[in-house]
């Protein structure tokens, strides 16, 4: 028997929440950089 | 703190067979096995943690008397630049995420990380940027110089090793970012039935807050650096004076954070101890539910405190105030957790083995990292002993004493469970007593070369810091050394010894040790455990 996989359901919200944490990260950056180049 | 009420990690029929791993070099290429992927990062740090240990051993050679002995000044720089950012990138949180790849599926009864492949990605980042960090040694110039914090204008002048510097710091916080994604994912969504949040063991709970802590930080020093790229190759003068720029500014970047990037190495260790010192003390974890509010406290707090870093830079009185107080204010959560851990001790049926000294030794000793932290908070006090041994005596309590000595706590208290096999108690002991003694003669006396003005840093010294550091570089000898032991240990442990029980630890109570065999199978939790 192969690992358990996670249920369909488990897989969307974990995809869901993976995708606003990276989409968090980069905007955190590009926020940054956005203000710096503009203070520039 | 969750209680299960049965355990179905085997069920009958097929699952009896043996599902073991791949074998060869492929099965760690290629694996998406949270407990392999947990073991990679745990070896990578051992191994990087020997690396920057060696480079502290070099530089405490070279202050054992006054005078240049061993290497000239850009060298010791380079040493001491690459030392901290080896133990800080390279030692200290690959291991955290070694502990959080082991044990966060097993603690919250998951099969997995939610995003198996991502994890494997994650950790063989590290790989070339370990090689870039280490290889910067050899070319022209030699390694970055400035110290870990890549200050400017310095770190604009120097050579490409900065360049593999920054390269490297971008592979580690890509690698950082993505591992935060998959632990909080997998914390969120594939808990087991019944594990609701406030019944998860404190050390995922430390690892989710430690987890958005990374998130919000890392894009931060990712920024910076970036800059400090365009600075040095393609003629923008954002940290450079000379062309209008304003190297204070890297430093509040920097600092904003640098200082989450403190508690991204402490909040894991309050986790690991945590999990420990209710085992030994066989009672619950006093306030557990405070300890939580605690930790989310000081993440939070942690945000608005980064300027005590650099009072000497000029900010204005109010500034200086707003972060002395915010900075003082950690200490009520960080207080918080002290009492608990004392609280939780207090009338336990207590026994000392391995694990446990080390969660004691962490308590004494990153309580004096505490205490003199917020001595360095108080702005005149701070002016005088900025940039000092001082400084370097505080950081040192809390990284070394603290997250350091709570990592190496885990490891005996874990490895147990992970390997099948009992370590050593007597090597463990005469570690721990070694390590305890070694660290404090290391690190005891800086406060004192600090307080009397010695700078940090510096590869030569006045005649009156002599005697202190002769035996500062003595207990680092001794701490050094039983660290070798300590590997001697894992390394026996690992390849055999006396089988270790289900249940090492009388008072453990999490799933791991409540649910699972020793050794565990290579897949755990094919059926959800359920959880009252």
């Amino acid at each position: 028997m192969a690992r358990r996989e996670p249920t369909r359901e488990q897989k969307r919200r974990a995809l869901v929440s993976a995708l606003a944490l990276a989409g968090l990260a980069v905007a955190i950056y590009l926020v940054m950089m956005f203000k710096v180049f503009v203070a520039k | 703190m969750s209680t299960a009420i049965h355990a179905h990690d085997h069920p009958h029929g097929e699952a009896h067979e043996h599902h073991g791993p791949p074998r060869g070099i492929t099965r760690w290429l290629y694996t998406t096995n949270h407990k392999d992927i947990g073991t990679m990062y745990l070896i990578f740090s051992c191994v990087m943690f020997f690396v920057g240990g060696t480079m502290a051993m070099l530089i405490r050679a070279e202050l054992f008397k006054p005078g240049l002995q061993l290497f000239n000044p850009q060298f010791f720089n380079s040493l001491t630049t690459v030392h901290g950012l080896v133990m800080i990138f390279g030692a200290i949180m690959p291991a955290f995420v070694g502990f959080a790849n082991w044990l966060v599926p097993l603690q919250v009864g998951a099969a997995d990380m939610a995003f198996p492949r991502l994890n494997n990605w994650s950790f063989w980042l590290l790989i070339p940027a370990a090689i870039l960090l280490l290889g910067s040694f050899l070319t022209p110039g030699g390694a970055a110089a400035s110290g870990w914090t890549l200050y400017p204008p310095l770190v604009i002048q120097q050579g490409i090793s900065v360049d593999m510097t920054i390269l490297a710091v971008h592979l580690l916080g890509a690698s950082s970012i993505m591992g935060s994604i998959n632990i909080i994912t997998t914390i969120l969504n594939m808990r087991a039935p019944g594990m609701t949040l406030m019944k998860m063991p404190l050390f995922v709970w430390t690892w989710l807050i430690t987890a958005y802590l990374l998130i919000a930080v890392m894009p931060v020093l990712a920024g910076a650096v970036t800059m400090l790229l365009t600075d040095r190759h393609f003629g923008t003068s954002f940290f450079n004076a000379a062309g209008g720029g304003d190297p204070t500014m890297f430093m509040h970047i920097f600092w904003f954070f640098g200082h989450p990037e403190v508690y991204i190495m402490i909040l894991p260790a309050f986790g690991i101890i945590s999990q420990i010192l209710p085992a030994f003390a066989r009672k619950p974890l006093f306030g557990y539910a405070s300890m939580v509010y605690a930790t989310a406290s000081i993440a939070i707090l942690s945000f608005i405190v980064w300027g005590h870093h650099m009072f000497t830079v000029g900010m204005p009185a109010a500034g200086n105030l707003f972060f002395m107080y915010a900075t003082m204010l950690i200490a009520v959560p960080t207080g918080v957790k002290v009492f608990n851990w004392i609280a939780t001790m207090w009338r336990g049926e207590m026994t000392f083995e391995t694990p446990m000294l080390f969660a004691v030794g962490f308590l004494c000793l990153f309580t004096i990292g505490g205490f003199s932290g917020l001595v360095l908070a108080i702005v005149p006090v701070d002016i005088t002993l900025h940039n000092t041994y001082y400084v370097v005596a505080h950081f040192h309590y809390v990284l070394v004493s603290g997250a350091l000595f709570a990592i190496i706590g885990g490891v005996y208290f874990w490895i147990p469970k992970w390997s099948g096999h009992m370590y050593n108690e007597a090597l463990g002991k005469l570690h721990f007593w070694l390590s305890m003694i070694g660290f404090n003669v290391l690190f005891f006396p800086q406060h004192f070369l600090g307080l009397a003005g010695m700078p940090r840093r510096i590869p030569d010294y006045a005649l009156q810091f002599a005697e202190w550091n002769m035996w500062s570089s003595i207990g680092a000898f001794i701490f050094g050394f039983s660290q070798l032991i300590f590997l001697y240990n894992m390394v026996s442990t690992v390849r055999g010894g006396k089988p270790a029980a289900q249940k090492q630890w009388e008072g453990a109570d999490s799933l791991e040790w409540t649910h699972l065999p020793t050794p565990m199978p290579y897949h755990t939790f094919e059926t959800p455990p359920v959880i009252k």
